[in-house]
Parts: structure tokens; C-alpha cells; sequence
């Protein structure tokens, strides 16, 4: 059949990626199983024609994964049992309170850049443009002599860091009166510029990082 | 074990015929049951000693061997128990409903 390899492979992903979620001590022999029945799917001329029967194929490939996930205690053999009910309630409590962490500290990195851009939009506060460059210069000191930082946080540090440098500079000026403003207001743009690159550069490196979780742990310190 | 639709139809398929060797697909075939269904369901089946799995000896083409199951004669025991329970609340009147198997599970 044509396209069967790729068709093979695409559903040899599907279950590789429901094995993962399996134990270690029974993945390697669900694999092989699960991948043992897609030839079988694919060639079985009962079900169909070609295009329905890859479509058979991948659906058991996906519907292992579902089942993996839905169903995780039956291939860890474990049962139900008494106080399982209040340990799930810990588990949904313990996330809700993570997930209503992680959109306030959304919520406040949002209402941080935004007050960025509005300072960049009506004229910068020297206040908030200097103390903006100031504390995140601190803090990447800190990071490169705790020696704890990582890439992620190091390029976030530094698009701060411009983008206050390029404020201040702009604010400076308009308050002495020096140079033309156009120049200064272009200069504070380039500035926000800069930054988001290496805004661009720190999601990059929390791709990586995620990909690859060795590179999260990733230090400053040299290797010894 | 609670008894439930798929539960009820993986028991028919195997006692079609208790001593048959059973692959995944086949008994998705014959009892119209998707793979995160059947899979897990067997697991469950395995832990609880009522069916039993071993491995074909490999081919020699290539084709990677499949795996198949059994009942256990523990596990054709209590089928037939908790189907011929099944049988009996169905026949007693309206009570907590089980979907039935398919026809062709039957």
C-alpha cells in the first residue's frame, strides 16, 4: 500500500507518545504490542479501503492515547480505594491554587509591560524609567553572582534593562532640554525594539528549555 | 469488579469460545470496543488474575509478534457468574440499566 511506512510511522508516534504516560516497568511490552496490531489495522481488507483503513489505524494509535490518560490506575494496577476521594481533593485544590498563581503572575507581567509601552507612548516618568533599568541591572548581577540563572531569565533581565536605558535616556533629555526630542523619542524605540528581541529570545529559550529539560537547569556557573 | 457495557461485552467475546486466543484487535473487532477502552479493561481483567497474556512466537518474516489473551479458569468462572447475574436483574425488571452487547458479541 502506498504511503504505508508513513502512515506506520505517524501511528508508531501516536503510541510512543500513549507509552509515556504508562510506568516504566510495563511501556516497553505495551509498545511493542500496541505497535504489533497497526500492520495488522492497515492490512486488514475487512475494514475497507486503503484511506479508511489508515484512518482505523490511526484512531486505535490515538484512542491508546486516550485510554493511557483516562485510565492510568488500570495499567499501574492500582484500585480505588478508601481516602482516595479526599486525595483527590488535595490534588484539585493543590492545582487551582497553582493555576490562580500563575494567572496572577500573568496578570501582573501583562500590567508591567503595558505600563512599559504607555510610558513609551506618552513620554517616559524618569522615575519608573530609571528604577526600571536600575532593578533589573541588580537583578542580573544577582544572577551572574548567585550563578542560578537561567537563559530565560537572564534575556528577560536584559530586554527590561534595555528597554529602561533607552526610557531614561529619553526622559533625561526632555527634562534638561537637550537635543532634539524626535532623536530621543527614536532612540527609546529602538530601545523597546532591542528589548523585545531578547523578550523573543527569552521564549525561545523556554522553548528549548522545555524541549530539553537540561537546558533549564542550565547555570551561569563555569563547568568543573 | 463492577459490571459495565464494555465489561459485559469483552466476557460475551470470550466465552464465544473460552479456549481461542484473543489479539487487541480482534476482540475490539468482535466486541466493538475502541482501544483506550479495551486495553485498560484488560489490564484490569489481568491484575485481577481473570485473564491471562503471552506473546506469539515471532515470525519469520519480520512482523513483530502479537500479544494475545485468555481467560483463566478463574476468569471463565466469573464471567459466566456475573453474566448469568446480569441476565437475572435484567429478567427481575427495571433496575440499573446495562447497555447490552451487540448482536454479533452475543
Amino acid at each position: 500500500m502506498r504511503g504505508e511506512r508513513c502512515a506506520l510511522r505517524a501511528g508508531g508516534a501516536l503510541v510512543s507518545l500513549a507509552c509515556r504516560r504508562l510506568p516504566a516497568r510495563i511501556r516497553p511490552e505495551r509498545y511493542q504490542e500496541w505497535l504489533a496490531e497497526l500492520p495488522v489495522i492497515l492490512r486488514d481488507r475487512d475494514t475497507g479501503p486503503a484511506p479508511l483503513r489508515v484512518v482505523r489505524m490511526l484512531a486505535f494509535a490515538a484512542d491508546t492515547l486516550r485510554g493511557t490518560v483516562l485510565a492510568a490506575d488500570a495499567y499501574r494496577g492500582a484500585h480505588r480505594g478508601r481516602g482516595t476521594a479526599a486525595k483527590d481533593l488535595r490534588w484539585l485544590g493543590t492545582g487551582l491554587l497553582l493555576l490562580g498563581g500563575l494567572l496572577v503572575c500573568a496578570v501582573f507581567l501583562l500590567a508591567y509591560e503595558g505600563c512599559i509601552i504607555r510610558q513609551l507612548a506618552i513620554g517616559p516618568n524618569l522615575t519608573f524609567s530609571v528604577t526600571l533599568a536600575l532593578s533589573n541591572l541588580g537583578l542580573l548581577a544577582a544572577c551572574y553572582i548567585s550563578r542560578r540563572g537561567n537563559p530565560v531569565l537572564r534575556w528577560y533581565v536584559i530586554s527590561q534593562i534595555v528597554a529602561g536605558a533607552g526610557l531614561s535616556i529619553r526622559a533625561i533629555a526632555s527634562s534638561s532640554g537637550w537635543g532634539h526630542p524626535l532623536l530621543f523619542a527614536i532612540i527609546s524605540y529602538c530601545g523597546c525594539a532591542i528589548s523585545a528581541a531578547c523578550l523573543a529570545l527569552a521564549v525561545r529559550s523556554l522553548s528549548r528549555a522545555q524541549q530539553n529539560p537540561d537546558l533549564a537547569n542550565e547555570t551561569t556557573a563555569p563547568e568543573r | 469488579m463492577r459490571m459495565t457495557a464494555p465489561l459485559e461485552r469483552v466476557f460475551r467475546v470470550f466465552l464465544d469460545d473460552p479456549a481461542a486466543l484473543r489479539y487487541g484487535y480482534d476482540l475490539m473487532k468482535a466486541a466493538g470496543l475502541p482501544s483506550g477502552t479495551l486495553y485498560p479493561l484488560l489490564a484490569r481483567l489481568q491484575a485481577r488474575g481473570l485473564v491471562t497474556s503471552a506473546w506469539e512466537t515471532p515470525h519469520q518474516d519480520g512482523e513483530r509478534p502479537r500479544r494475545y489473551y485468555q481467560l483463566t479458569g478463574e476468569g471463565i468462572e466469573v464471567a459466566r457468574l456475573e453474566l448469568a447475574q446480569l441476565s437475572a436483574r435484567r429478567a427481575r425488571g427495571p433496575g440499573r440499566r446495562v447497555r447490552p452487547a451487540p448482536a454479533d458479541a452475543t
